[in-house]
C-alpha cells in the first residue's frame, strides 16, 4: 500500500519510493529511505499526509505520498 | 538594505575572523544569528546572485567575529540558488572565501536530518562546531538528547543553545574561542579529497598524516552518510519513543491542517492580517500625512524666503514626496510585523502545504506560497524569494505572478477609494481587493500554464518540514520591522520622493505663451498635457481625467505615489483649490471627479479605478529584479501584459458595475 492510504495514527515502515533520483534522494536525507520507520501524525486535504519521523513533522502531498510505499506496523500514538 | 552585490569578506571587518552559520531551514539559525550580533546587521548579495546573505559583528569581550547567516539547506548538495550558495560558502568555492569556523545549527527536534547536513559540513575540511537547538521542542516531543553522547558519536564539539533566550550563547562563545585558537592544526582534506586524493577515517580521526586536528566523519557516499547519521543518532538519544509523542503543535495542527478546516482558518488569517492592517493603518497614515500636508507645509511656506517657485518646489515637490514616503511607515511596518508573525509563529509552512493544491493547479506546488505571500508585503523581495524554488520554470512563473500580489503601497490607494466612495464597508471592500489578487494569480498562472508554460509537469513532490509552534518574539520581530522599513525609506524612497519632484516640476513649465515658469495653469504645463494625452484611453473605463492619467502614470514608477500625486495635482489646480481648501479632503475631490468622469456613475468608476491600480505594474523596482532574475524580454513582456490585463478589468468593471448602478 501506499502512505496515502494510510489513516492517521499508525506506524508504517517505508517499502519503497518511486520518484526520480533527485526527489528520492531529497526525501532520503530528510528520512524517509527504505526501511525508515515513520508515524503517520494527521491526515489533510488530497490525500496529504503529516508524518512523524522520530520527533520530526513532515508535510507531504497527496501525490507523492502515492509515490511512498509503506507496510503497516501498529496503529499507536501516545 | 547595504551592500548588495559585495562578497562576504567586503563585509567583514579585515582580520574578522568569519563564522558561518549553517543549518536547516527553521532551524532556529537566523534567531541565533540576530540574538548573537544584535543590530549589527546588514544584507548583501552572494556574488553574481540574488541570493541574500546577511552579516553582523558578533561582539565577544573586546573581540569582534565576524558572523554570516547562511540561507537554510537540508543539504550540501544543493537543489537551488540558494543552497548552492551555501554549499559554495561552508567550501570556500567560487568568489567566496572559506569561513574559519562553521556552526552548523542542528534542530534538536530533527537530529535525524540535521546530523545528515553536520556529517557534510565536516567533510569540507572547515573547522566545525554543532550548536543544538529546539531542546524545549524535543522534549515536549518526549525526546532528550544526549548531547555530550552526541558530541563524542559525532567527534564535534556541541553546545546547546536557545536562540530565542540567549541561553547557551556563552558557552557557544567559548566553544567558537577555542575553535579558532585551535585552527592552526587543521588541513585541507577535503581539497585533498576533491584533488583525488585518499582519505579514510573510520573512527573520527583524520587519516591525512599531517597529525591534523580534523574531526568528525570523512564519509564519502551518501549510504555511509546515512549510516554514520544512524549511529550518531543512536547514541545521541538510545531510547526514542517507540510512538511519537502527541505535541501541543501537533493539536493545533489538527485544526490547522484538518481536511476542511484547513483551508477556512488559512483564509481567515489572512482576512484579520489584512482588516488589521486597514483599520489601525488608517488614522496613522492620515496623521502622518496630515502633518505633512497641513501645519508644516504652512509654516514652510511663510518662511522660505525667496521668489515663489522655490517654496514650491521645496514645499509641493520635495515635502510632498517626503510626507508621501513618511506616511508609508506605519503601514508597511504593521504589514512587516504581521507577516513576521506569520512567519515567526510557524504558520507560514503549513499556509504552504494547505495552499499546495490550488497552487498545483496552476503549475506551481506549495513552495511557491511563500514568494506569493512575500508578495503581498513587497513584490520587490518576494522576486528574490522565488530564487529558493528549484524548478528554474516554476521559478520563472511564479515571478511571472508576483506582481499581482497586491502589495502595500496599492493599499494606500484601496483605503482612500474605499473610504471615500464605500465608507461603511470599506474594509470589506479592501479584502475584497485581496481575494481579486489571488484570483488573478490563479488565472494567471492557469493562463501561463495554458501557453507558455504547457512543458510543466505536476510531478515534483512537496515535502516540507514543518517547524514547531512558537509564539512570536516582539523584539526580533521590531528590529527586523525597522530594518526593512528603512530599507524602504532608502530605496523606494528616494524614487518616490524624485518622481514627485518632477511632476511638480512638469507641472512648473508652460507649454503655452503667457506664462511664466512655476506660475502656469495645470493644462497649459507639460504635466497636464501628458496627463491629457493619456486620459482618453482611460474613458472606456470611467477615468477620463488628467488628475486620474496622471497619477497612474507616475504610480508605474512606484504605487507609493499614486495618492501623493492626485493629492499634489489637486492641490495644485487652480480650478479646485478652492474646493480643496474648504474641506481638505482628497477623497471628495476625486469623487467629484470620478462623477463627471463617469456620467454619473462614480462608484463603478471607483471599482475599475481600485482594479486598474491592483493589477497594473507594481513598481519600476520590481521591474527592474524581474529583469534581472529573468532577463529583459520576460519583464518587458511582462509590463505589456500586466497593462492590457489592468485596462480590460477596469473596463469590464466599469462597464457592468455601470448597468448595475
Amino acid at each position: 500500500m501506499d502512505l496515502r492510504l494510510c489513516p492517521a495514527g499508525t506506524s508504517v515502515e517505508v517499502s519503497w519510493v518511486e520518484l526520480d533520483d533527485a526527489e528520492r534522494a531529497r526525501l532520503r536525507e530528510l528520512g524517509l529511505r527504505e526501511g525508515a520507520v515513520v508515524h503517520v501524525v494527521h491526515c489533510s486535504a488530497f490525500g496529504g499526509r503529516v508524518i512523524a519521523v522520530g520527533s520530526d513533522r513532515l508535510a507531504i502531498d497527496g501525490r507523492t505520498c502515492a509515490c511512498i510505499g509503506v507496510t503497516p506496523l501498529a496503529a499507536a500514538l501516545a | 538594505m547595504s551592500c548588495h552585490d559585495a562578497a562576504p569578506g567586503a563585509t567583514l571587518a579585515t582580520g574578522t575572523p568569519a563564522i558561518a552559520l549553517v543549518g536547516n531551514p527553521n532551524a532556529g539559525k537566523s534567531t541565533l544569528f540576530n540574538t548573537l550580533s544584535g543590530a549589527r546587521q546588514s544584507v548583501m548579495n552572494a556574488p553574481g546572485t540574488t541570493v541574500e546573505l546577511q552579516t553582523g559583528t558578533w561582539r565577544r569581550g573586546g573581540r569582534r567575529l565576524g558572523l554570516v547567516d547562511l540561507p537554510g539547506t537540508y543539504s550540501l548538495t544543493p537543489r537551488s540558488p540558494d543552497e548552492q550558495v551555501a554549499a559554495d560558502y561552508v567550501a570556500g568555492r567560487g568568489d567566496l572565501a572559506r569561513p574559519d569556523v562553521a556552526v552548523v545549527v542542528l534542530d534538536g527536534s530533527a537530529l535525524a536530518r540535521s546530523l545528515y547536513l553536520l556529517a557534510q559540513v565536516c567533510e569540507t575540511g572547515t573547522p566545525v562546531l554543532a550548536a543544538v537547538t529546539m531542546l524545549d521542542v524535543a522534549s515536549s516531543r518526549g525526546v532528550t538528547p544526549d548531547l555530550d553522547a552526541l558530541a563524542a558519536a559525532a567527534q564535534v564539539p556541541v553546545v546547546a543553545v536557545d536562540p530565542r533566550t540567549g541561553a547557551g550563547v556563552e558557552g557557544l562563545g567559548v566553544a567558537v574561542e577555542a575553535l579558532l585558537g585551535a585552527r592552526a592544526g587543521t588541513c585541507d582534506c577535503a581539497q585533498d579529497e576533491t584533488d583525488g586524493g585518499a582519505r579514510a577515517r573510520d573512527d573520527g580521526a583524520c587519516a591525512c598524516g599531517r597529525g591534523c586536528s580534523c574531526s568528525g566523519p570523512a564519509v564519502r557516499s551518501d549510504e555511509e552518510r546515512f549510516a554514520w547519521t544512524e549511529r550518531v543518532l543512536a547514541a545521541a538519544v538510545p531510547a526514542p519513543p517507540a510512538v511519537p509523542v502527541r505535541s501541543t503543535s501537533d493539536r493545533l495542527d489538527r485544526v490547522l491542517l484538518h481536511p476542511w478546516l484547513g483551508v477556512p482558518v488559512f483564509l481567515a488569517v489572512m482576512w484579520a492580517m489584512f482588516e488589521l492592517t486597514t483599520v489601525v493603518a488608517t488614522p496613522l497614515v492620515d496623521a502622518v500625512g496630515s502633518f505633512f500636508s497641513g501645519p508644516l507645509a504652512t509654516w514652510l511656506h511663510g518662511a522660505i524666503p525667496g521668489p515663489a517657485w522655490v517654496s514650491g518646489l521645496l514645499v509641493d515637490g520635495v515635502l510632498s514626496g517626503v510626507g508621501t514616503v513618511l506616511s508609508f511607515v506605519p503601514l508597511l511596518a504593521l504589514v512587516f510585523v504581521a507577516i513576521g508573525i506569520l512567519e515567526d509563529s510557524g504558520y507560514l509552512a503549513r499556509a504552504a502545504f494547505v495552499a499546495d493544491r490550488a497552487l498545483r493547479a496552476i503549475g506551481l506546488d506549495g513552495r511557491a506560497m511563500v514568494p506569493l505571500v512575500i508578495g503581498f508585503g513587497c513584490n520587490v523581495p518576494a522576486m528574490v524569494a522565488t530564487r529558493t524554488m528549484p524548478d528554474a520554470r516554476r521559478r520563472l512563473l511564479t515571478g511571472l505572478l508576483v506582481p499581482l500580489t497586491s502589495c502595500p503601497a496599492r493599499l494606500t490607494v484601496y483605503v482612500l477609494v474605499a473610504g471615500t466612495f464605500f465608507p461603511q464597508s470599506a474594509g470589506t471592500v479592501v479584502f475584497g481587493l485581496y481575494v481579486l489578487s489571488g484570483v488573478l494569480v490563479i488565472l494567471g498562472g492557469y493562463a501561463l500554464r495554458m501557453t507558455a508554460f504547457r512543458d510543466l509537469r505536476q510531478t515534483r513532490p512537496l515535502v516540507l518540514a514543518l517547524p514547531a509552534y512558537h509564539v512570536p518574539r516582539l523584539r526580533p520581530m521590531l528590529r527586523s520591522t525597522w530594518t526593512r522599513v528603512a530599507a524602504f525609506v532608502r530605496g523606494a524612497g528616494g524614487i518616490i520622493a524624485g518622481t514627485l519632484v518632477v511632476v511638480w516640476l512638469l507641472s512648473a513649465i508652460p507649454v503655452t505663451a503667457g506664462h511664466a515658469v512655476a506660475d502656469v495653469p495645470v493644462h497649459d504645463s507639460a504635466y497636464g498635457r501628458v496627463a491629457d494625452a493619456v486620459a482618453p484611453v482611460l474613458a472606456p473605463a470611467g477615468l477620463d481625467d488628467w488628475r486620474i492619467a496622471s497619477a497612474l502614470t507616475t504610480g508605474f514608477v512606484a504605487k507609493e505615489v499614486v495618492v501623493g500625486a492626485l493629492a499634489q495635482s489637486y492641490s495644485l489646480d487652480p480650478a479646485d483649490a478652492g474646493a480643496a481648501s474648504a474641506d481638505g479632503a482628497l477623497g471628495n475631490q476625486l469623487r467629484t471627479t470620478l462623477t463627471a468622469t463617469s456620467d454619473g456613475h462614480a462608484t463603478a468608476a471607483a471599482l475599475a479605478f481600485l482594479v486598474f491600480v491592483l493589477a497594473y505594474t507594481p513598481c519600476l523596482a520590481t521591474v527592474a529584479e524581474q529583469r534581472r532574475v529573468f532577463g529583459t524580454r520576460w519583464a518587458v513582456g511582462a509590463v505589456g501584459v500586466q497593462l492590457t490585463i489592468a485596462w480590460l478589468l477596469a473596463v469590464g468593471v466599469f462597464q457592468v458595475g455601470r448597468l448595475l448602478t
